[in-house]
Protein backbone atom coordinates (compact mmCIF):
# COMPACT_ATOMS: atom_id res chain seq x y z
CA UNK A 1 0.00 0.00 0.00
CA UNK A 2 1.69 3.57 -1.01
CA UNK A 3 -0.29 6.51 0.32
CA UNK A 4 1.32 10.19 -0.51
CA UNK A 5 2.89 11.97 2.55
CA UNK A 6 0.76 14.03 4.67
CA UNK A 7 0.38 17.85 4.66
CA UNK A 8 2.18 20.58 7.05
CA UNK A 9 5.56 18.10 7.93
CA UNK A 10 6.74 21.12 9.60
CA UNK A 11 4.47 21.13 12.46
CA UNK A 12 2.24 17.84 12.16
CA UNK A 13 4.72 14.76 13.10
CA UNK A 14 2.06 11.67 12.68
CA UNK A 15 -2.02 11.21 12.30
CA UNK A 16 -3.27 8.54 14.40
CA UNK A 17 -6.67 6.89 13.80
CA UNK A 18 -8.10 4.69 16.03
CA UNK A 19 -10.97 2.27 15.68
CA UNK A 20 -12.51 0.44 18.62
CA UNK A 21 -14.47 -2.46 18.45
CA UNK A 22 -15.91 -5.81 20.35
CA UNK A 23 -17.32 -9.30 19.61
CA UNK A 24 -21.37 -9.97 19.86
CA UNK A 25 -21.99 -11.61 22.79
CA UNK A 26 -18.69 -12.25 24.48
CA UNK A 27 -17.11 -10.95 27.75
CA UNK A 28 -14.53 -8.26 26.73
CA UNK A 29 -10.75 -8.75 27.98
CA UNK A 30 -11.43 -6.85 31.07
CA UNK A 31 -13.61 -9.38 32.42
CA UNK A 32 -13.39 -12.43 30.32
CA UNK A 33 -11.44 -15.73 30.78
CA UNK A 34 -8.07 -16.58 28.94
CA UNK A 35 -9.64 -19.63 26.93
CA UNK A 36 -12.72 -17.29 25.32
CA UNK A 37 -9.96 -14.08 24.38
CA UNK A 38 -7.55 -17.15 22.57
CA UNK A 39 -10.40 -17.39 20.20
CA UNK A 40 -10.89 -13.92 19.90
CA UNK A 41 -6.98 -13.88 18.73
CA UNK A 42 -8.07 -16.94 16.65
CA UNK A 43 -10.97 -15.41 15.06
CA UNK A 44 -9.36 -11.88 14.36
CA UNK A 45 -6.41 -13.33 12.47
CA UNK A 46 -8.65 -16.12 10.40
CA UNK A 47 -10.64 -12.75 9.82
CA UNK A 48 -7.96 -10.66 8.41
CA UNK A 49 -5.68 -13.85 6.97
CA UNK A 50 -8.65 -15.54 5.02
CA UNK A 51 -10.04 -12.10 3.60
CA UNK A 52 -9.98 -11.81 -0.33
CA UNK A 53 -8.39 -8.46 0.04
CA UNK A 54 -5.09 -8.33 -0.88
CA UNK A 55 -3.96 -7.14 2.67
CA UNK A 56 -4.53 -10.16 3.90
CA UNK A 57 -0.95 -11.20 3.44
CA UNK A 58 1.15 -7.91 4.09
CA UNK A 59 0.43 -8.66 7.64
CA UNK A 60 2.40 -10.35 10.61
CA UNK A 61 1.03 -11.61 13.82
CA UNK A 62 3.20 -11.04 17.36
CA UNK A 63 2.03 -13.10 20.11
CA UNK A 64 2.31 -11.44 23.41
CA UNK A 65 3.03 -14.65 25.01
CA UNK A 66 6.50 -14.76 22.72
CA UNK A 67 7.39 -11.54 23.03
CA UNK A 68 10.22 -10.71 25.08
CA UNK A 69 10.50 -7.62 27.15
CA UNK A 70 12.88 -5.73 24.77
CA UNK A 71 10.63 -6.35 21.84
CA UNK A 72 7.83 -5.16 23.44
CA UNK A 73 9.18 -1.88 24.42
CA UNK A 74 10.55 -1.75 20.75
CA UNK A 75 6.38 -1.77 19.61
CA UNK A 76 5.46 0.14 21.94
CA UNK A 77 7.78 3.03 21.20
CA UNK A 78 7.03 2.55 18.04
CA UNK A 79 3.32 3.38 18.92
CA UNK A 80 2.15 0.22 17.35
CA UNK A 81 1.22 -1.41 20.27
CA UNK A 82 -0.14 0.29 23.45
CA UNK A 83 2.02 -0.46 27.45
CA UNK A 84 -1.67 -1.66 28.42
CA UNK A 85 -1.88 -4.77 25.53
CA UNK A 86 1.75 -6.01 27.01
CA UNK A 87 0.44 -6.69 30.78
CA UNK A 88 -1.50 -9.28 28.97
CA UNK A 89 1.04 -12.43 29.36
CA UNK A 90 -1.25 -14.37 26.51
CA UNK A 91 -4.56 -14.09 24.67
CA UNK A 92 -3.47 -11.37 23.48
CA UNK A 93 -1.77 -9.97 20.39
CA UNK A 94 -1.14 -7.52 17.44
CA UNK A 95 -1.68 -7.89 13.96
CA UNK A 96 0.79 -5.34 11.88
CA UNK A 97 1.20 -4.21 8.43
CA UNK A 98 4.81 -4.40 6.87
CA UNK A 99 5.03 -0.98 6.33
CA UNK A 100 3.98 -0.30 10.12
CA UNK A 101 1.27 1.68 9.21
CA UNK A 102 -1.49 -0.38 10.65
CA UNK A 103 -1.52 -2.45 13.52
CA UNK A 104 -4.68 -4.45 15.02
CA UNK A 105 -4.50 -4.93 18.50
CA UNK A 106 -6.43 -7.95 19.96
CA UNK A 107 -7.45 -8.14 23.45
CA UNK A 108 -5.97 -4.92 24.69
CA UNK A 109 -9.08 -2.85 26.44
CA UNK A 110 -11.22 -4.00 23.85
CA UNK A 111 -10.83 -6.90 21.55
CA UNK A 112 -10.20 -5.43 18.90
CA UNK A 113 -8.49 -1.82 18.55
CA UNK A 114 -7.32 -1.01 14.95
CA UNK A 115 -4.77 1.90 14.48
CA UNK A 116 -3.73 3.66 11.11
CA UNK A 117 -0.39 5.79 11.51
CA UNK A 118 0.42 8.13 8.67
CA UNK A 119 3.30 11.29 8.35
CA UNK A 120 2.10 14.58 8.46
CA UNK A 121 -1.40 16.11 8.73
CA UNK A 122 -3.21 13.32 7.00
CA UNK A 123 -6.38 12.37 8.18
CA UNK A 124 -8.41 11.32 5.57
CA UNK A 125 -5.86 8.76 4.52
CA UNK A 126 -5.34 7.57 7.60
CA UNK A 127 -9.21 7.27 8.32
CA UNK A 128 -9.70 5.72 4.71
CA UNK A 129 -7.21 2.51 5.82
CA UNK A 130 -8.69 2.19 8.94
CA UNK A 131 -12.70 1.86 7.76
CA UNK A 132 -11.28 -0.61 5.25
CA UNK A 133 -9.98 -2.99 7.85
CA UNK A 134 -13.20 -2.37 9.64
CA UNK A 135 -14.85 -3.75 6.76
CA UNK A 136 -12.69 -6.33 5.93
CA UNK A 137 -13.12 -7.55 9.71
CA UNK A 138 -16.77 -7.23 9.35
CA UNK A 139 -16.95 -10.03 6.78
CA UNK A 140 -16.33 -12.70 9.26
CA UNK A 141 -17.41 -10.96 12.79
CA UNK A 142 -20.22 -9.90 14.18
CA UNK A 143 -19.73 -6.43 16.10
CA UNK A 144 -21.36 -5.94 19.43
CA UNK A 145 -23.31 -2.91 18.59
CA UNK A 146 -26.78 -0.91 19.44
CA UNK A 147 -29.14 1.06 18.03
CA UNK A 148 -28.65 4.06 20.58
CA UNK A 149 -25.12 3.55 21.69
CA UNK A 150 -23.18 2.41 18.13
CA UNK A 151 -20.41 -0.05 18.75
CA UNK A 152 -19.97 -1.16 21.76
CA UNK A 153 -16.81 -0.48 23.72
CA UNK A 154 -15.71 -1.28 27.17
CA UNK A 155 -14.98 1.88 28.01
CA UNK A 156 -18.19 4.14 27.82
CA UNK A 157 -15.85 7.30 26.43
CA UNK A 158 -15.16 4.96 23.06
CA UNK A 159 -18.84 4.08 22.32
CA UNK A 160 -20.72 5.49 19.24
CA UNK A 161 -18.15 5.36 16.19
CA UNK A 162 -15.45 3.75 18.40
CA UNK A 163 -13.12 6.33 16.58
CA UNK A 164 -10.48 8.65 18.18
CA UNK A 165 -8.46 10.27 15.38
CA UNK A 166 -5.10 12.26 16.74
CA UNK A 167 -2.22 14.36 15.34
CA UNK A 168 1.03 14.80 16.89
CA UNK A 169 2.01 18.12 16.31
CA UNK A 170 5.52 19.90 17.44
CA UNK A 171 4.75 23.20 18.81
CA UNK A 172 8.21 25.07 20.07
CA UNK A 173 7.00 28.61 19.27
CA UNK A 174 3.48 28.30 21.18
CA UNK A 175 5.99 26.45 24.10
CA UNK A 176 8.16 28.94 23.99
CA UNK A 177 5.85 32.09 24.21
CA UNK A 178 3.31 30.41 26.44
CA UNK A 179 0.38 30.13 24.08
CA UNK A 180 0.18 26.29 24.89
CA UNK A 181 -2.89 27.26 27.99
CA UNK A 182 -4.90 29.32 25.45
CA UNK A 183 -4.69 26.63 22.79
CA UNK A 184 -5.90 23.90 25.39
CA UNK A 185 -8.53 25.91 26.15
CA UNK A 186 -9.84 26.40 22.30
CA UNK A 187 -9.82 22.73 21.84
CA UNK A 188 -11.65 22.29 24.44
CA UNK A 189 -14.38 24.62 23.73
CA UNK A 190 -14.85 22.48 20.04
CA UNK A 191 -14.60 18.80 21.88
CA UNK A 192 -11.29 18.05 21.90
CA UNK A 193 -8.43 17.63 23.66
CA UNK A 194 -4.67 18.42 24.05
CA UNK A 195 -1.89 16.29 25.80
CA UNK A 196 1.53 16.15 25.80
CA UNK A 197 3.51 13.44 24.98
CA UNK A 198 5.84 10.93 26.58
CA UNK A 199 4.86 13.52 29.53
CA UNK A 200 2.54 13.27 32.47
CA UNK A 201 -1.14 14.95 31.69
CA UNK A 202 -0.27 18.08 29.99
CA UNK A 203 3.33 18.10 30.29
CA UNK A 204 5.11 17.42 27.41
CA UNK A 205 8.38 16.02 26.20
CA UNK A 206 10.19 18.05 23.39
CA UNK A 207 7.26 19.75 22.37
CA UNK A 208 5.38 17.48 21.12
CA UNK A 209 1.69 17.62 21.75
CA UNK A 210 -1.42 15.62 20.59
CA UNK A 211 -4.38 16.85 19.37
CA UNK A 212 -7.81 14.38 19.71
CA UNK A 213 -11.58 13.71 19.79
CA UNK A 214 -13.15 13.92 22.96
CA UNK A 215 -16.38 12.58 21.78
CA UNK A 216 -17.10 9.27 20.22
CA UNK A 217 -21.12 9.23 20.19
CA UNK A 218 -23.67 11.13 18.16
CA UNK A 219 -21.21 12.86 15.63
CA UNK A 220 -20.70 11.08 12.13
CA UNK A 221 -16.77 10.01 11.73
CA UNK A 222 -16.87 12.50 8.84
CA UNK A 223 -17.86 15.10 11.30
CA UNK A 224 -15.28 13.82 14.20
CA UNK A 225 -12.63 14.30 11.09
CA UNK A 226 -13.53 17.55 10.02
CA UNK A 227 -13.78 19.27 13.52
CA UNK A 228 -10.06 17.78 14.78
CA UNK A 229 -9.24 18.64 11.21
CA UNK A 230 -10.23 22.31 11.57
CA UNK A 231 -8.84 22.58 15.21
CA UNK A 232 -5.58 21.42 14.10
CA UNK A 233 -4.96 23.82 10.93
CA UNK A 234 -6.28 26.63 13.03
CA UNK A 235 -3.16 25.05 15.81
CA UNK A 236 -0.38 24.60 12.84
CA UNK A 237 -1.89 28.17 11.39
CA UNK A 238 -1.42 29.99 15.22
CA UNK A 239 2.21 27.95 15.49
CA UNK A 240 3.55 29.28 12.06
CA UNK A 241 2.82 32.78 13.18
CA UNK A 242 4.30 32.84 16.62
CA UNK A 243 7.28 30.96 14.75
CA UNK A 244 7.61 34.07 12.28
CA UNK A 245 7.09 36.64 14.85
CA UNK A 246 9.70 34.92 16.98
CA UNK A 247 12.11 35.37 14.66
CA UNK A 248 10.79 38.61 12.80
CA UNK A 249 13.23 41.20 14.98
CA UNK A 250 16.19 38.94 14.22
CA UNK A 251 16.35 38.04 17.95
CA UNK A 252 19.34 37.11 18.90
CA UNK A 253 18.27 35.27 22.19
CA UNK A 254 16.50 33.00 19.94
CA UNK A 255 19.54 32.38 18.11
CA UNK A 256 21.73 31.52 20.29
CA UNK A 257 19.78 29.13 22.25
CA UNK A 258 19.25 27.26 19.21
CA UNK A 259 22.90 27.23 18.44
CA UNK A 260 23.73 26.37 21.72
CA UNK A 261 21.29 22.90 21.56
CA UNK A 262 22.78 22.06 18.53
CA UNK A 263 26.37 22.14 19.82
CA UNK A 264 25.74 20.29 23.10
CA UNK A 265 23.62 17.69 20.66
CA UNK A 266 27.11 17.86 18.61
CA UNK A 267 29.22 17.80 21.17
CA UNK A 268 28.14 16.20 24.15
CA UNK A 269 29.59 12.72 25.57
CA UNK A 270 26.36 11.46 27.48
CA UNK A 271 22.61 12.45 27.08
CA UNK A 272 19.39 12.10 28.94
CA UNK A 273 15.99 10.48 26.53
CA UNK A 274 14.53 14.28 28.11
CA UNK A 275 17.13 16.81 27.47
CA UNK A 276 17.75 15.02 23.67
CA UNK A 277 14.41 15.76 22.98
CA UNK A 278 14.04 19.39 24.32
CA UNK A 279 17.45 20.17 22.45
CA UNK A 280 15.66 18.34 19.59
CA UNK A 281 12.82 20.14 19.49
CA UNK A 282 15.12 23.67 19.45
CA UNK A 283 17.32 22.50 17.03
CA UNK A 284 14.14 21.19 14.69
CA UNK A 285 13.08 24.88 15.18
CA UNK A 286 16.12 26.36 14.10
CA UNK A 287 15.61 24.10 10.84
CA UNK A 288 12.69 24.79 9.55
CA UNK A 289 13.12 28.70 10.20
CA UNK A 290 16.48 28.40 8.62
CA UNK A 291 18.64 29.49 11.64
CA UNK A 292 20.64 25.48 10.96
CA UNK A 293 21.65 25.41 7.72
CA UNK A 294 22.00 22.39 5.78
CA UNK A 295 20.31 20.06 8.32
CA UNK A 296 16.99 17.45 7.30
CA UNK A 297 14.25 18.12 9.40
CA UNK A 298 14.04 14.38 8.17
CA UNK A 299 17.15 13.72 10.25
CA UNK A 300 16.05 15.75 13.33
CA UNK A 301 12.47 13.72 13.36
CA UNK A 302 14.58 9.94 13.11
CA UNK A 303 16.25 11.22 16.04
CA UNK A 304 13.07 12.26 17.57
CA UNK A 305 11.89 8.39 17.17
CA UNK A 306 15.02 6.70 17.83
CA UNK A 307 16.53 8.08 20.29
CA UNK A 308 13.99 5.81 23.62
CA UNK A 309 15.90 3.63 25.09
CA UNK A 310 14.49 0.57 23.22
CA UNK A 311 14.61 1.36 19.69
CA UNK A 312 17.87 2.83 20.27
CA UNK A 313 19.13 -0.26 21.28
CA UNK A 314 17.83 -1.81 18.44
CA UNK A 315 19.26 0.71 15.90
CA UNK A 316 23.14 0.67 17.16
CA UNK A 317 22.50 -2.77 18.42
CA UNK A 318 24.54 -3.21 21.54
CA UNK A 319 24.07 -4.85 24.57
CA UNK A 320 22.32 -3.62 26.89
CA UNK A 321 24.21 -4.98 30.20
CA UNK A 322 27.28 -3.61 29.42
CA UNK A 323 26.70 -0.18 27.97
CA UNK A 324 25.72 2.82 29.18
CA UNK A 325 22.77 4.03 27.32
CA UNK A 326 23.20 8.08 27.44
CA UNK A 327 26.86 7.58 25.99
CA UNK A 328 25.15 5.40 23.32
CA UNK A 329 22.47 7.86 22.65
CA UNK A 330 25.23 11.08 22.75
CA UNK A 331 27.14 9.00 20.26
CA UNK A 332 24.35 7.91 17.86
CA UNK A 333 22.76 11.77 17.91
CA UNK A 334 26.60 12.79 17.15
CA UNK A 335 26.97 10.42 14.14
CA UNK A 336 23.79 11.19 12.35
CA UNK A 337 23.97 14.90 12.86
CA UNK A 338 27.24 14.37 11.38
CA UNK A 339 26.29 12.73 8.73
CA UNK B 1 -32.88 22.22 42.37
CA UNK B 2 -30.54 22.47 45.42
CA UNK B 3 -27.48 20.71 45.48
CA UNK B 4 -27.62 17.40 47.37
CA UNK B 5 -23.35 17.98 49.32
CA UNK B 6 -23.28 21.50 49.99
CA UNK B 7 -26.98 21.82 50.18
CA UNK B 8 -26.59 26.16 49.26
CA UNK B 9 -25.77 26.02 45.67
CA UNK B 10 -28.15 25.54 42.31
CA UNK B 11 -27.79 21.57 41.30
CA UNK B 12 -27.01 20.84 37.78
CA UNK B 13 -25.35 18.00 37.64
CA UNK B 14 -27.91 15.02 37.85
CA UNK B 15 -27.64 11.42 38.25
CA UNK B 16 -30.26 8.84 39.26
CA UNK B 17 -29.14 5.20 41.33
CA UNK B 18 -31.37 2.74 40.63
CA UNK B 19 -31.91 -0.18 43.92
CA UNK B 20 -32.58 -3.97 42.87
CA UNK B 21 -35.76 -3.26 43.92
CA UNK B 22 -36.41 -0.98 41.45
CA UNK B 23 -36.37 2.15 44.26
CA UNK B 24 -34.27 5.62 42.66
CA UNK B 25 -32.68 7.83 44.82
CA UNK B 26 -31.04 10.81 42.69
CA UNK B 27 -28.05 12.68 43.31
CA UNK B 28 -28.03 16.65 42.46
CA UNK B 29 -24.68 18.48 42.51
CA UNK B 30 -23.96 22.04 41.59
CA UNK B 31 -20.96 22.83 39.55
CA UNK B 32 -18.70 23.47 41.68
CA UNK B 33 -19.30 19.93 43.50
CA UNK B 34 -19.49 18.06 40.59
CA UNK B 35 -16.17 19.32 39.99
CA UNK B 36 -14.84 19.21 43.54
CA UNK B 37 -15.36 15.35 43.66
CA UNK B 38 -14.82 14.58 39.68
CA UNK B 39 -13.24 17.21 37.47
CA UNK B 40 -10.00 17.79 39.52
CA UNK B 41 -8.21 14.91 37.78
CA UNK B 42 -7.49 15.91 34.42
CA UNK B 43 -6.67 12.24 32.34
CA UNK B 44 -9.31 11.65 30.92
CA UNK B 45 -9.78 8.08 32.12
CA UNK B 46 -9.62 9.63 35.70
CA UNK B 47 -12.14 11.08 34.60
CA UNK B 48 -14.93 8.62 33.90
CA UNK B 49 -13.97 6.38 37.02
CA UNK B 50 -14.55 9.75 39.23
CA UNK B 51 -18.15 10.22 37.42
CA UNK B 52 -18.51 6.78 38.38
CA UNK B 53 -17.13 7.14 41.87
CA UNK B 54 -19.24 10.20 42.78
CA UNK B 55 -22.33 8.41 43.23
CA UNK B 56 -20.73 6.01 45.41
CA UNK B 57 -19.11 8.42 47.41
CA UNK B 58 -22.47 9.99 48.47
CA UNK B 59 -24.24 6.87 48.77
CA UNK B 60 -21.42 4.45 50.58
CA UNK B 61 -24.24 2.90 52.45
CA UNK B 62 -26.42 2.44 50.11
CA UNK B 63 -24.23 1.50 47.14
CA UNK B 64 -22.98 -1.33 49.73
CA UNK B 65 -26.24 -2.86 49.70
CA UNK B 66 -26.84 -2.58 46.09
CA UNK B 67 -23.50 -3.63 45.33
CA UNK B 68 -23.42 -7.38 46.85
CA UNK B 69 -26.81 -7.80 44.76
CA UNK B 70 -26.88 -6.03 41.45
CA UNK B 71 -24.17 -8.18 39.06
CA UNK B 72 -24.39 -8.25 35.15
CA UNK B 73 -26.71 -11.39 34.12
CA UNK B 74 -23.79 -12.15 31.63
CA UNK B 75 -20.49 -10.97 32.93
CA UNK B 76 -20.77 -11.37 36.50
CA UNK B 77 -19.67 -7.76 36.71
CA UNK B 78 -21.07 -6.22 40.10
CA UNK B 79 -22.26 -2.36 40.41
CA UNK B 80 -19.22 -1.52 42.75
CA UNK B 81 -17.08 -3.14 39.76
CA UNK B 82 -18.77 -0.89 37.45
CA UNK B 83 -18.33 2.42 39.72
CA UNK B 84 -14.74 1.38 41.01
CA UNK B 85 -13.12 0.49 37.62
CA UNK B 86 -15.87 2.80 35.37
CA UNK B 87 -15.48 0.50 32.34
CA UNK B 88 -18.17 -2.36 30.81
CA UNK B 89 -17.18 -5.79 31.56
CA UNK B 90 -19.73 -6.85 28.29
CA UNK B 91 -22.15 -6.01 25.44
CA UNK B 92 -24.62 -7.09 28.00
CA UNK B 93 -23.81 -4.38 30.63
CA UNK B 94 -25.01 -1.55 28.89
CA UNK B 95 -28.44 -2.83 29.11
CA UNK B 96 -28.05 -4.45 32.62
CA UNK B 97 -26.63 -0.92 34.13
CA UNK B 98 -28.34 1.03 31.69
CA UNK B 99 -30.02 3.17 34.23
CA UNK B 100 -26.46 4.10 35.37
CA UNK B 101 -24.79 3.90 32.29
CA UNK B 102 -26.83 6.36 30.46
CA UNK B 103 -26.40 9.50 32.42
CA UNK B 104 -23.14 9.17 32.75
CA UNK B 105 -23.14 8.35 28.64
CA UNK B 106 -24.59 11.80 28.01
CA UNK B 107 -22.39 13.45 30.37
CA UNK B 108 -19.79 12.40 28.40
CA UNK B 109 -20.68 12.93 25.08
CA UNK B 110 -23.58 15.44 25.53
CA UNK B 111 -25.30 12.87 22.87
CA UNK B 112 -27.41 9.86 23.37
CA UNK B 113 -28.10 8.73 19.76
CA UNK B 114 -24.95 6.77 17.68
CA UNK B 115 -24.59 8.49 14.28
CA UNK B 116 -22.24 7.14 11.54
CA UNK B 117 -21.12 4.02 10.85
CA UNK B 118 -23.48 1.17 11.27
CA UNK B 119 -23.15 -2.61 11.72
CA UNK B 120 -24.09 -4.16 7.36
CA UNK B 121 -27.24 -5.95 9.11
CA UNK B 122 -28.38 -3.07 10.54
CA UNK B 123 -28.04 -0.52 7.96
CA UNK B 124 -31.33 -0.22 6.50
CA UNK B 125 -32.89 0.59 9.56
CA UNK B 126 -30.28 2.96 11.25
CA UNK B 127 -30.07 5.55 8.51
CA UNK B 128 -33.97 5.88 8.87
CA UNK B 129 -33.04 6.04 12.84
CA UNK B 130 -30.17 7.99 11.95
CA UNK B 131 -32.33 11.02 9.56
CA UNK B 132 -34.90 11.37 11.59
CA UNK B 133 -32.33 12.41 14.94
CA UNK B 134 -31.01 14.64 12.68
CA UNK B 135 -34.50 16.27 11.62
CA UNK B 136 -35.16 16.51 15.28
CA UNK B 137 -32.73 18.51 15.71
CA UNK B 138 -33.33 20.49 12.81
CA UNK B 139 -36.84 21.24 14.34
CA UNK B 140 -36.12 21.95 18.07
CA UNK B 141 -33.16 24.65 16.42
CA UNK B 142 -36.09 26.15 14.29
CA UNK B 143 -38.70 26.17 17.14
CA UNK B 144 -35.44 27.77 19.09
CA UNK B 145 -35.25 30.70 16.70
CA UNK B 146 -38.90 31.04 16.41
CA UNK B 147 -39.34 29.76 12.89
CA UNK B 148 -42.67 28.32 13.26
CA UNK B 149 -42.54 27.45 9.49
CA UNK B 150 -39.66 25.78 8.85
CA UNK B 151 -40.18 23.93 12.27
CA UNK B 152 -43.55 22.49 10.54
CA UNK B 153 -41.89 21.41 7.40
CA UNK B 154 -39.43 19.43 9.59
CA UNK B 155 -42.64 17.98 11.72
CA UNK B 156 -43.68 17.09 8.20
CA UNK B 157 -40.98 14.86 6.90
CA UNK B 158 -40.38 13.35 10.63
CA UNK B 159 -43.75 12.16 10.46
CA UNK B 160 -43.48 10.56 6.65
CA UNK B 161 -40.44 9.36 7.83
CA UNK B 162 -42.21 7.07 10.97
CA UNK B 163 -45.29 6.51 9.31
Amino acid sequence: MVWKAGDSLDIAISTRVRIARNFKDTIFPNRAADGSLENVCLEVCKAVINSNSYISNEFDYVYMGNLSDAEKEKLIEKHLISPNLTNRKSAAGALINKSEQISIMINEEDHIRIQCILPGLSLEDAYDMADKIDDLLEENITFAFDDKLGYLTACPTNLGTGVRMSVMLHLPAMALTNNITSVLRTAGRYGLTIRGIYGEGTESMGDLYQISNQNSLGMTEKEILLNVKAVTKGVIKRERELRKMLFENDNPAIKDKIMRSYGVLKYAEKIDVREAMQLLSVIRLGADMGIIKDLEIDKINMLIKNIHPALLRDVIAIDEEKMNIDIKRAEYIKSVLNS
Amino acid sequence: MVCSKCKKREAVVFLTIVEENGEKTELNLCEMCAKESVLNSYMFDNFISALFNIESEQNEEKSASISSVIKCSKCGLTYDGLMKYGKAGCDKCYENFSSVIMPIVKRIHGKEQHMGKVIKSKQFDMIKKQEISRLQAKLDEAVQCENYEKAAEYRDIIKAYTQ
